[in-house]
């Protein structure tokens, strides 16, 4: 036995000491609180079978480099200080700088370059953005009273989100988004508008993020707020980072201390709601490292995946992702007809005519994304009627992730399919920024609070055309692999007597209507 | 058999949060009364409403604070009146207050309401880690001798600390019906009545050279003392008083604690080989002297250096210390002797803890009028709240927020105080001060370590954070308003009663109220018992 006064020595018994103990002497008192501990079986018998398809095989953390890195506390901090900086800088020079939006570096930066990167990220990585979010990362900081450390006191209420929002799911998210965008229209914020609004839209979100922080418990902001929560979430599933998972699951079913959830000496519990033991998408994975850190028995590893994974083998499909994938696409494609001149004699007609006399109406955004929504939900309804074998409605007293019904098992099938047409639309949507006005970038770095120097200003990296065709490029690749997922997802999931028909149907439906989206983005001459 | 009531609550619903269940099954594995299932296709667990019985175990253990329980709590109320009746003329007795479980019937009732918790949080509300679902399950099936063996694998002193300990802040209170709200099991008064009611035994011995000296006979030495008996080392207890127990003894009156349930232990482990010297102190010298004949020299002397006030006069009047106090007049309630010493008299007790109720409740046994002033604010008080409501009842004048300042010979001046923060010290508030005649004052403000024998600082074994098998059961969940106090009550009881200063060779221990300051029985027993361990563990 090592010394006594070193305060690591083994203990006769003991949670934290029992494996250095000399447990071999009869006569040592066993540790009591473990022996009045007699749990039920756990019923995992299935979990292999159930989880098979979604099991990533390539794990990244087996790189020294990469496991190494994870492991520092400060890992996620470094992610996010040069994006907290950056924001910080927006903040100021949107309200101190030039009023040339073109010019500001916060408008420039903003809207030329950070969604453009958003978007990318999240189509080929997942919840990339989040790790190093300098909204949310502003917020734990606050929360957790610490820049990185491990800190055991939290401050704040420490509520729980609401439970009838969070029986939606995501879907809250994507409110929040719809309700962002109608904002950023109102202003004309990402118009550019002026660099103030931009200041002040990025101070709000600021400010949201925070308050969120302190009422509710670990990034509840970041699930269930954040406006771009449910968009990553859902089009994310593209991503090829299947984020953090079990290495072998029966550890993680036998670990006494699910430190990964609870939090442990090293890293905190998931701040996302995520157990790696029993994930199976990297939807709701926030790529913090907390639980690689936390994990005592060193059974997590960070996980990359072939694209799609996420979208097409999960086998339990989530209700609030196929209405979000709807309200998004909704969205996005309101923001394509909105460049249209049809859209512009609408939105007069109501303005004149209504008590909202102020582009966007109410009426016709709401109105037109639920329409959009809605249209994809018509054609699976029909694909319902005509193949689904579930003759049961869904129970309205049953949770809303847990209702069964042949509409819902279509309409999953169907909007998890439509995923990759949603990312890629919004993708191609973000384009013509990017590339018409991406150099702008250059002079406003150059000058952060605005200066004179209109050096690449005017330059262009794509004229029109080339924009189009990048953009019917990336709806074609977008397309392409929503025709593919459905059908995966559809040979699988779908209930219906007569597969074949179903399954054309669906995939028929999903080509057809990506098509038509791509197909906008002729008439609208690469519009911002 | 189970006692369970069902009530018909249509809106009020449990729920799983399907958004947020990962499925890992923690709150399956452990609810009592198996109503969570699992659902393989969603991977997420399912609760049956007609099976749950409320008590929440399940919300407060949930990683992810994904299950939500507002079904009441569905389990049978206690029938044990446990509330001293205090209405009407009190009999002071000098026999023991606290009233018994008179029947097996009645004590299988109570046994009854325990759900048998596979993740027992009492255990770990206990500081001794007694296992106690499994003892009331050998109670419910009759076997009482069976009950106490399993109390006594971890202590074989239940008589004495279902007598004393705090139970509401221990096991009864980390109870699962008590975290969700309703009545805990009555776990001290089963406990009282199954060592009551049947006989004790030291398991067999087995032989070894080891010999152990043992400073002290207090509840911590009591503890060293049984688990190094059961394991075959020689032991010598040195008591430097008369009688033997320490505090246990001297400190405790009648009729909180008989004599006779102290002596039913120290008669145990005489016989069981334990030689006891008393009027024996023991030296720093001497100290020396004992660790070159023994293997090992456990000290458990206490903490017993009383603690003064700072009032103008004091040294004017006549005052007393509590355990002065005790060990004089508690003489006199024991030997029913008949004293009028105190016949008439008005005594001014300055603290209101469990020693100054002692004071009191003696005080009013021998005829004297008891006034107890306690400074900080009765929502913050230490004292037992069943010992302060038996004291009331018997009729001592508690005053809260109240202390002294000044004594001009029997005249005592009395000045209230303003208390709202727990973590800050009361404020005097000087307008309020009013004078009072006394006879006696006497000082029961506790007391802290120190004396002439030096030990190395205690050594924490255990890190902050709490241990997995602490954060699953749930009884730190921050969830229930009600919980946080008692698990990281328990959880602080627990890091101290595992700490024990010794050196390097084991040739010297420090435990108990010696080496943390005033503590409880209990966790001075478990102190001991840890210490013991430790000098096992090397045989």
């Amino acid at each position: 036995m090592s010394s006594l006064i070193d305060s690591t020595s083994s203990i006769p018994y003991g949670d934290d000491h029992g494996d250095n103990g000399p447990k071999e002497n009869p006569k040592l008192r066993i540790d009591p609180v473990a022996v009045s501990i007699n749990l039920r079986p756990r019923q995992t018998a299935a979990a292999k079978a159930h989880f098979a398809a979604t099991t990533p095989k390539f794990e990244v953390t087996k790189f020294k480099v990469v496991s190494t890195l994870a492991k520092k506390r400060w890992i996620q901090f470094a992610l996010i200080v040069p994006n907290q900086l950056i924001f910080w800088l927006v903040i100021f020079s949107g309200l101190f700088g030039t009023i040339d939006p073109g010019l500001n570096f916060a408008t420039a930066i903003t809207w030329y370059i950070w969604f453009a990167i958003v978007f990318v990220l999240m189509v080929v990585v997942g919840r990339a953005w989040c790790s190093m979010c300098p909204f949310g990362g502003f917020g734990e900081w606050i929360q957790r009273k610490t820049f990185f450390q491990r800190t055991q006191k939290t401050l704040g209420l420490g509520h729980k989100y609401p439970q009838k929002l969070a029986a939606y799911g995501l879907i809250s998210s994507a409110v929040s988004f719809i309700v962002l965008t109608f904002i950023e229209e109102f202003f004309n914020i990402a118009g550019p508008g002026t660099p103030a609004d931009t200041a002040f839209m990025v101070l709000g979100i600021v400010l949201f993020a925070t308050a969120s922080f302190l009422i509710f418990e670990r990034r509840t902001f970041c699930r269930y707020l954040c406006p771009l929560s449910g968009l990553i979430g859902s089009i994310g599933a593209i991503g090829a980072a299947a984020g953090f998972r079990t290495k072998d699951r029966d550890v993680c079913y036998s670990c006494e201390s699910k430190a990964c959830m609870r939090g442990g000496e090293e890293g905190y519990g998931c701040p996302w709601y995520t157990w790696p033991g029993s994930a199976e998408s990297n939807s709701l994975c926030g790529l913090c490292t907390e639980c690689y850190k936390a994990c005592p028995s060193g059974n997590v590893g960070l996980f990359v995946q072939p694209p799609l994974t996420s979208v097409i083998a999960p086998s339990r499909k989530r209700m609030d992702i196929a209405v979000v994938s709807a309200m998004l696409l909704g969205l996005v494609v309101f923001q394509q007809v909105n460049a249209l001149n049809i859209y512009a004699s609408l939105d007069n007609f109501l303005n004149a005519h209504t008590p909202f006399g102020h582009y966007p109406n109410v009426l016709d955004y709401v109105g037109l994304i639920a329409l959009f929504a809605l249209v994809p939900a018509a054609v699976f309804k029909v694909g319902a009627l005509a193949f689904s074998n579930i003759a049961t409605k869904a129970d309205k007293d049953l949770p809303f992730l847990e209702r069964h019904s042949g509409f819902r098992n279509f309409f999953m099938v169907g909007m998890y399919g439509m995923v990759p047409t949603v990312g890629a639309d919004y993708f191609a949507r973000q384009l013509p920024k990017f590339f018409s006005h991406a150099t702008r970038v250059v002079p406003a770095v150059i000058h952060p609070f605005g200066g004179t120097n209109k050096f690449l200003y005017n330059y262009s990296i794509l004229g029109a055309h080339g924009i189009i065709t990048v953009q019917l490029i990336i709806m074609a690749i977008g397309v392409a692999a929503s025709g593919y997922a459905t059908y995966k997802i559809a040979r699988r999931e779908i209930a219906s007597n007569n597969r074949n028909g179903a399954t054309l149907y669906l995939v028929s439906a999903t080509l057809i209507m990506g098509i038509a989206i791509a197909l906008l983005y002729i008439p609208m001459q690469a519009a911002n | 058999m189970k006692l369970f009531t069902h009530h018909q609550d249509s809106h009020k619903v449990n729920a799983v949060l399907t958004d947020r269940c990962a499925g890992c099954q923690e709150c399956l594995v452990r609810c009592p009364t198996n109503a969570i299932g699992f659902n393989e296709d969603s991977w997420i667990v399912e609760i049956n409403s007609e099976l749950c019985v409320g008590c929440g175990q399940c919300e407060r253990l949930c990683p992810f604070s994904a299950i939500v329980i507002e079904k009441e709590l569905s389990i049978l109320e206690s029938q044990l009146n446990r509330h001293y009746e205090s209405s009407g003329s009190v009999f002071l007795s000098v026999r023991e207050t606290k009233p018994s479980i008179k029947t097996f019937d009645a004590a299988l009732f109570e046994a009854s309401r325990c759900l048998e918790c596979p993740d027992p949080t009492c255990v770990k509300g206990c500081p001794a880690h007694n296992n106690i679902p499994l003892a009331l399950k050998n109670l419910r099936s009759g076997d009482i001798t069976g009950a106490r063996t399993i109390f006594e694998e971890t202590s074989h002193i239940g008589s004495i600390c279902s007598r004393v300990c705090d139970q509401k802040s221990q096991c009864e209170g980390a109870c699962s019906l008590a975290l969700a709200g309703g009545g805990a099991v009555s776990i001290g008064a089963l406990e009282k009545f199954i060592f009551d009611n049947s006989r004790g035994e030291i398991a067999e011995m087995v032989g070894t050279s080891k010999k152990v000296a043992i400073i002290g006979s207090g509840p911590a030495a009591l503890g060293a003392c049984y688990r190094l008996v059961e394991a075959g080392v020689t032991v010598e207890v040195f008591e430097e008083k008369e009688y033997l127990g320490g505090l246990l003894n001297y400190g405790i009156p009648d009729f909180t604690l008989p004599a006779e349930t102290l002596e039913k232990v120290i008669e145990e482990l005489s016989s069981a080989g334990v030689y006891f010297h008393t009027n024996h102190h023991v030296s720093d010298e001497e100290l020396e002297d004992l660790r070159s004949h023994f293997d090992s020299v456990i000290v458990a002397i206490g903490a017993n250096i009383p603690i003064r006030p700072k009032v103008d006069g004091i040294e004017s009047t006549e005052t007393m210390d509590a355990m002065d106090f005790l060990v004089r007049y508690g003489q006199s309630i024991r030997e029913a002797t008949v004293d009028y010493e105190l016949y008439g008299k008005k005594l001014l007790i300055v603290g209101a803890g469990n020693t100054a109720m002692d004071v009191a409740r003696v005080a009013k046994r021998l005829g004297a009028a008891a006034v107890s002033v306690e400074w900080v604010n009765a929502k913050f008080a230490k004292v037992r709240p069943d010992e302060l409501e038996e004291a009331v009842a018997e009729g001592v004048d508690v005053r809260f927020q109240t202390t002294l300042i000044a004594t001009s010979g029997r005249v005592a001046t009395l000045v209230n105080t303003t208390h709202e923060d727990p973590s800050k010290l009361p404020s005097i508030i000087e307008s309020s001060s009013y004078s009072e005649e006394f006879d006696l004052i006497v000082m029961a403000l506790g007391y802290r370590k120190g004396g002439d024998i030096k030990v190395v600082e205690p050594i924490y074994t255990l890190g902050e954070t709490p241990s997995p098998k602490w954060s699953a059961s749930g009884i730190l969940s921050k969830n229930h308003n009600r919980n946080q106090v008692i698990g990281s009550a328990s959880w602080m009881r627990e890091r101290k009663t595992r700490a024990i200063a010794g050196i390097e060779d084991q040739s010297l221990f420090a435990v108990g109220d010696f080496l943390y300051g005033p503590a409880t029985v209990v966790e001075a027993m478990a102190s001991g018992r840890n210490a013991a361990d430790r000098i096992i563990a090397t045989i």
